[in-house]
């Protein structure tokens, strides 16, 4: 059913496929920009990721004005701000982000420091605080499941405090996307199987809480069907560069979704989890996505039953029961992370992925704080998500 | 034939609305906060001052709220920014809401809401909200503006009764 009113914006422009790295300097020319900043962290560096990009400049005029592989895992405000620093003296005029959610995330907070002209980012945390328009931001993901490359959200933890800030506006959203599959070959199997099922859980929740929209479904709906077609051959054999790609365009795909979307309380619950007991996101995702679906599953059973489709394909869909799709779809997920814990030992209970039974009330309790919660299709209070960890456990 | 300067039509009966829901609103959430306890928890974390604003976009009706001492009191128009606010995107949204047609999480599901502001305290204060919606509403109402509508035992009845007589009157 369509809802009163929607809206989705999407402004990003994505260049995937072979040799999108290459794009390189043509859209450094269409964004009437030559100096760009290229953010990254030492791993990329290491595993060959950044010549790979440097590479792409090949042959072109353009001049990279500084680079910075110093972002730590979760980002910090002293990275964002050295970053914004050596931008700034070395006068570039956009920015290219080289890695995984905490760079994306980094490249959109020196983002905000270098437009708002302030060495004090945490006035502009919460919602729609960012007034001046942004710098050129060019994201190419190493990562197959934030998504963040197409998303106006970014996280920057904030160490002195312990806390993670979070920023909204949708002056953050990237000005281009480039998605090559080579970026995301040297990916481990655990961690492709995380960021896999971090995507499915974008394109899942976006799929089915109160702010879906049939743009956002159309998006959610074909990468839920690129992650399960893919996800396990991808684990099993990182050299499947069909699949790698396929998983990446199905991130990006799932970005648009649930930034337009929303998502709910897998990621309420998944993102304390997080902050609390340190738990990879993707895992965290994973491990909470079915039991969350259980704990929805009154209100939103006509959705998870047209999911069987994306989800098992067409045969498995039409032989099963009108009445047991909905049931079914949450089985298939449990089944893909006893697979993916069979194949590359993903942690299918939260005690697995290092959560202490002690940790379960503040968890429960913190979430409630989450925004995603407000579009959970259903209500939940903190005994409600206590008894979901519980299960969980 | 050639029109200009054409000025919008002004709504005096919706204007008039949601000015009365919000003092309702307001009201309800001084009481509520003296006596109901889930409130009175959900608040304990707000710093004194903590103020709070919601209003009708472009330049229509607000709503300020502050933390004081235990409680949440209703206070008039700031010249400071509050730490939260609340904006309701036009005066249909927030005739729609005060009225029931529509409620906080569909509106903002759908864009008709912005928060500025901490995102955690802006969960804090949709709970909030809820408590005091429950209270304000009697159930046939509460189940359009609520996910979930609780049943109220003895006391809460007896709450109710409160915020409809002392509470809309003078806050207590």
């Amino acid at each position: 059913m369509l809802p009163k009113y929607f809206e989705f914006y999407n402004p990003v422009k994505i260049n995937a496929g072979e040799n999108a790295l290459e794009s390189l300097p043509s859209e450094l020319q269409r964004l009437n920009v030559s100096k760009p900043f290229i953010i990254t962290d030492e791993g990329i560096v290491k595993v060959g990721l950044l010549n790979k990009v440097l590479a792409g400049f090949n042959d072109s005029d353009i001049v990279i004005g500084a680079i910075y592989d110093k972002i730590p895992p979760d980002s910090s405000i002293e990275a964002v701000n050295e970053a914004a620093e050596i931008y700034k003296q070395q006068n570039c005029d956009c920015i290219i982000a080289v890695g995984g959610g905490s760079v994306i995330d980094s490249a959109k907070g020196m983002n905000i420091v270098i437009s708002e002209n302030t060495d004090d980012i945490i006035q502009f945390s919460g919602h729609d605080r960012i007034k001046k328009f942004q710098q050129p931001l060019i994201v190419i993901p190493t990562t197959s499941g934030t998504g963040s490359e197409v998303t106006l959200v970014a996280v920057v933890a904030d160490k002195s405090k312990g806390k993670k800030m979070l920023f909204t506006s949708s002056k953050l959203l990237p000005s281009v996307a480039i998605i090559d599959p080579r970026m995301t070959m040297s990916l481990p199997p655990k961690l492709t199987a995380a960021t896999g099922m971090d995507a499915l859980t974008h394109a899942v929740e976006a799929y089915t809480c109160l702010q879906k929209n049939p743009i956002s479904d159309a998006y959610a709906f074909s990468a839920i069907k690129s992650v399960t077609s893919n996800l396990i051959n991808v684990v099993k054999n990182g050299n499947d560069t069909h699949g790698r790609f396929e998983l990446a365009v199905a991130s990006t795909s799932a970005g648009v979704a649930f930034s337009n979307a929303m998502v709910g309380a897998v990621h309420g619950i998944g993102h304390t989890v997080g902050a609390i007991s340190h738990v990879h996101h993707g895992m965290a995702m994973s491990i909470l996505l079915p039991h969350v679906m259980e704990y929805n599953l009154s209100k939103v059973e006509n959705l998870y039953a047209e999911l069987l489709l994306p989800l098992a394909g067409e045969d498995v869909f039409s032989t099963t029961p009108k009445n047991k799709r909905a049931q079914e779809s949450i089985n298939f997920i449990k089944n893909i992370n006893n697979e993916l814990n069979t194949i590359c030992d993903m942690p299918i209970t939260l005690k697995q992925a290092g959560v202490k039974e002690n940790q379960l009330n503040e968890i429960a309790k913190n979430s409630l704080n989450d925004g995603a919660m407000i579009v959970n299709p259903v209500e939940m209070n903190a005994d409600e998500v206590l008894e979901i960890l519980k299960k969980a456990f | 034939m050639i029109r200009t300067q054409i000025k919008p039509k002004q709504s005096t009966f919706k204007r008039f609305v949601v000015s009365a829901g919000f003092y309702a609103l307001g009201r309800g959430v001084e009481s509520a906060s003296r006596f109901n306890k889930n409130l009175k928890s959900e608040i304990d974390a707000w710093d004194e001052d903590y103020t709070i604003m919601l209003k009708v976009a472009p330049s229509g009706a607000e709503l300020w709220l502050q933390k004081k001492g235990k409680y949440i009191k209703w206070i008039k128009k700031q010249d400071k920014e509050a730490d939260l606010i609340v904006l309701f995107k036009n005066l249909d949204t927030a005739f729609k809401i005060i009225t029931t047609l529509s409620n906080v999480h569909t509106a903002f599901s759908q864009n008709r809401i912005m928060v500025y502001g901490d995102v955690a305290q802006s969960m804090v204060l949709i709970r909030v909200l809820n408590i005091v919606q429950a209270y304000l509403f009697p159930p046939f109402l509460s189940k359009n503006v609520l996910k979930r509508v609780p049943k109220f035992n003895l006391s809460q009845h007896l709450g109710r009764a409160r915020l409809y007589t002392s509470g809309l009157l003078f806050g207590y």
